[in-house]
């Protein structure tokens, strides 16, 4: 309980301190989001109206208590490009970045664990030597130029989905999750090179440790031995590299939703900060920032239960 | 050198890449394209099967760079919304091909002989996208909507001082308390439905063009459907249209390579090659003027002599064969040919370059050994930032050591074209329909008169226009204020870039416009 409420605090005082740096980082950055919306033809009239509409005559103090009393309030104001609601324009694209990072979670793990394990098995064989190499490149690969390579060969190419096309798989589940296939391997390839390389650093070291040894004599197969013992005690430093992979997805595939044309958190983040859309940006930091640290809560909790001697505080 | 090496190696891999998809895509796209519930058109090479779906298709994708600004007509300022929103939108007047006004909404119009009072006769008929008739209410609304009578807050400088009159149920007058010879197209500000609450016409949008809007996704597209009731029988001949928004110009190409885009305005001249065979494009002058602005208040640049031999030194012959492969129309002063009427021919050959003639001037300016020079560019413009690339180039020979700055379109807007801090800037100054929206950017007190240029000659010249109705003097007068600009030139005048926009094959009917308006309703698919 004790836990919770110190934890909860710090939460807060995060969050309220992001607001305020985002607030000031727009203050002090050039651009003027005036310009960005109505570019170099508007008339001094309808200027004007824009500049009282967003109260940017306002002093800054002012504004921001604004934004963070409407804020308390659950309401997240209105974005200055897109004129609808910040957080409406953030539901729609979340459903769609949680879909991808999901996706991609998926791929990391259901390839990259028993990547691992044969890796780490056949540590100075072909097969972990060609691993580990393919390891080292695929951390190494930018993303987005995996996506632009991707995009090419899948799309131009093969012909497996239709570049600049975005299926919602409300509409068509299949397509919908084509659409989106292409896109979590392309930000899963890194990701999975990252787990294959702590993973199996992790797994050798608990092979050489003496309950392994104990569990193979007590008659256990090679594979139980895995599963239970070794995988279970190899896993923890693994979490906390997941849970900063999930952050890093669902906090905005910047780059590969803008490749592969995905109307997601990323793409969304961007055209806000180029536009500068404050209340849209200040929106999407706090959402990010929330994200982060649920997932850091959730991480903390799971290292108790895959490892009980660890104890929250 | 090298960059053209690499280039010519990514259209090399580009083609190898295409010649992949005509081949495979003959037996392959067929079951792909029924799957998908939106009809699509085939490569010509595909026969037979695929003849059906062409003669049905009835929805064209067309790529476009950004979101509007506002829906509401009245509220939107951008081109970039004027360029989708032409199609839903007309005012009493409206702009046709060769950039007159002509009636749309009124049945016809006249102007009294002072030249203050604009008197339109409504035309009977005429139906909102939602069905209800348009009658002078609607109109005088509209207006006065823009004049600020609705809410209190004037939505147009145009229409402040206009007072507006309904004589009876198909006459309104507007008097002006000036003459302004260039008043008339802020008649094709849109007419809208009265009654219908001031937040709606910025959701949904109702007005009497020839498509209706049918939704707006963020970021995404905006899609417009015909309109069945328009005024012109016969027209828009195509049933959907879908803006889809690309924020940048390699995803765009890439759908277009996919099939996916059949309309692709604005395409830049690289791409010109690698279209794919069952694609065209068409090309014509876009009112554009492409200039270094030079911020003429700034040491040098506030010096005559230094403007004219930087023009001297820049060879803009070169820049359009470089940069534009050669699709582009030299310019002398800020004007395109397309404005005809009020174009003065010759200027553009007044600066072709000359590098002893630019020393010379350095020289008598005092600046024999030349100087440092940045060069402000929004990275988002490729061609602009390859011009400045090759005037860093040509600038050398007269010791002129420039650099290149590239700043983000919103730091651009801030800075350079608000803010005024810049020594000089490459930029495209998109046309207006009125030569005098086009001129008075250079008069001393127009509140965005970014080059900082004053010169009390060329203010007179431009209050005179304004204040003449007879359109010869007003000609004379435009292409006299044209000359003083190549004369003082407080900017290099490069080119009026053409408009080059590709389409599909089976799409046809592409109307050029000397303004930033794609016109769907007269296209069709063939």
């Amino acid at each position: 309980m004790r836990y919770l409420l110190r934890k909860m605090s710090s939460v807060i005082m995060t969050l309220f301190l992001v607001t305020v740096i985002t607030f000031i980082v727009f203050e002090i950055i050039p651009g003027d989001p005036i310009a960005a919306k109505l570019g170099i033809e508007a008339d001094k009239v309808q200027i004007e109206a824009l500049r009282k509409e967003l109260q940017l005559d306002q002093p800054l103090i002012v504004r921001y208590k604004d934004w963070i009393g409407n804020a308390l309030k659950g309401d997240l104001g209105i974005s200055i490009r897109f004129d609808e609601p910040v957080i409406n324009l953030i539901q729609i694209r979340m459903m769609v970045t949680s879909r991808l990072a999901l996706i991609a979670l998926v791929i990391t793990i259901i390839i990259g664990v028993p990547l691992s394990i044969i890796t780490a098995k056949y540590d100075n064989k072909g097969i972990g030597i060609g691993t580990s190499i393919f390891s080292q490149i695929g951390m190494a690969l930018p993303s987005f130029w995996l996506g632009i390579l991707m995009t090419y060969l899948f799309g131009l190419v093969l012909k497996q989905f239709i570049p600049g096309r975005y299926v919602p798989m409300e509409q068509n589940f299949v397509q919908g999750l084509n659409y989106l296939l292409y896109p979590a391997i392309a930000i899963a390839i890194p990701k999975i090179a990252v787990v294959v390389r702590y993973l199996r650093n992790a797994i050798m070291d608990q092979t050489n440790q003496d309950y392994v040894r104990t569990a193979y004599s007590k008659g256990l197969r090679s594979h139980q031995v895995m599963v239970r013992h070794i995988l279970r005690n190899a896993l923890i430093p693994v979490i906390t590299i997941m849970g900063m992979i999930i952050a890093d997805i669902l906090g905005g595939s910047l780059i590969i939703e803008q490749v592969f044309t995905i109307p997601g958190i990323g793409r969304l983040l961007i055209m806000g900060i180029s536009n500068r859309d404050f209340p849209l940006v200040q929106g999407m930091v706090i959402y990010i920032a929330l994200i982060v640290i649920a997932i850091n809560l959730l991480v903390d909790i799971m290292y108790h239960f895959i490892d009980p001697r660890i104890k929250l505080n | 050198m090298k960059r053209n090496v690499l280039g010519s190696l990514m259209v090399l891999l580009l083609v190898c890449v295409l010649a992949g998809c005509g081949t495979e895509q003959k037996n392959d796209t067929n079951s792909d394209i029924t799957n998908q519930n939106q009809t699509q058109s085939e490569n010509t090479n595909e026969q037979s099967t695929n003849e059906e779906i062409m003669a049905k298709q009835d929805k064209v994708v067309v790529a476009v760079p950004q979101d509007p600004d506002y829906l509401d007509p009245h509220l939107s300022a951008a081109s970039g919304t004027t360029e989708i929103m032409f199609n839903v939108f007309e005012g009493l007047l409206k702009a046709d091909p060769s950039g007159r006004v002509i009636p749309a909404i009124a049945k016809d119009y006249t102007i009294s002989n002072d030249g203050l009072t604009y008197t339109f006769k409504l035309q009977q008929g005429i139906h909102f996208h939602n069905g209800k008739e348009v009658t002078m209410e609607d109109v005088a609304y509209s207006y006065k909507r823009l004049k600020g009578d609705i809410t209190g807050e004037p939505l147009s400088e145009a229409f402040e001082e206009v007072e507006i009159n309904v004589v009876d149920d198909e006459t309104i007058a507007f008097q002006l308390t000036e003459v302004n010879s260039g008043f008339l197209v802020n008649f094709t500000k849109a007419v809208i439905p009265s009654g219908l609450g001031e937040e709606a016409h910025n959701k949904t949008p109702i007005g009497t063009g020839p498509y209706k809007f049918k939704g707006y996704n963020p970021s995404q597209n905006i899609v417009l459907e015909k309109f069945d009731d328009y005024r012109i029988e016969g027209i828009p001949k195509i049933n959907e249209v879908e803006f889809r928004i690309f924020a940048d110009s390699q995803s765009a190409f890439m759908s277009l390579l996919a099939g996916e885009v059949d309309m692709y305005p604005r395409m830049e001249t690289e791409n010109i090659e690698m279209l794919p065979e069952n694609y065209y494009y068409v090309e014509g002058m876009q009112n554009m003027v492409q200039l270094m602005s030079m911020n003429n208040a700034t040491e040098p640049l506030n010096d005559v002599k230094v403007r004219q031999a930087i023009n001297y030194a820049i060879d803009t012959d070169f820049i359009i064969e470089a940069v534009a492969n050669g699709k582009g129309t030299k310019l002398g002063s800020n004007m395109s040919p397309v404005m005809s009427f009020f174009y003065e021919d010759g200027l553009q050959d007044k600066y072709n370059i000359n590098i002893e003639k630019a020393k010379h001037l350095l020289k008598d300016a005092g600046y024999e050994k030349g100087f440092e020079l940045t060069i402000t560019v929004p990275s988002n413009y490729d061609l602009h930032v390859k011009t400045a690339e090759v005037i860093v180039e040509q600038l050398k020979a007269v010791d002129i050591q420039a650099s290149i700055e590239l700043v983000e379109w919103g730091i651009w807007l801030d800075r350079v074209y608000k803010g005024r801090d810049y020594e000089t800037t490459i930029i495209g100054l998109t046309g207006k329909l009125d030569p005098n929206n086009i001129l008075f950017r250079y008069e001393t007190n127009y509140p965005r008169n970014y080059m900082n240029y004053s010169n009390e000659q060329y203010d007179t010249i431009i209050a005179q226009a304004v204040k003449t109705t007879n359109e010869e003097e007003r000609a004379r007068l435009y292409k006299e204020a044209q000359v003083l600009l190549a004369d003082e030139v407080p900017a290099v005048y490069i080119m009026d870039p053409n408009f080059i926009v590709a389409l599909k094959s089976n799409l046809k009917g592409y109307q050029l416009y000397p303004l930033y308006v794609q016109d769907m309703s007269v296209m069709y698919f063939d």
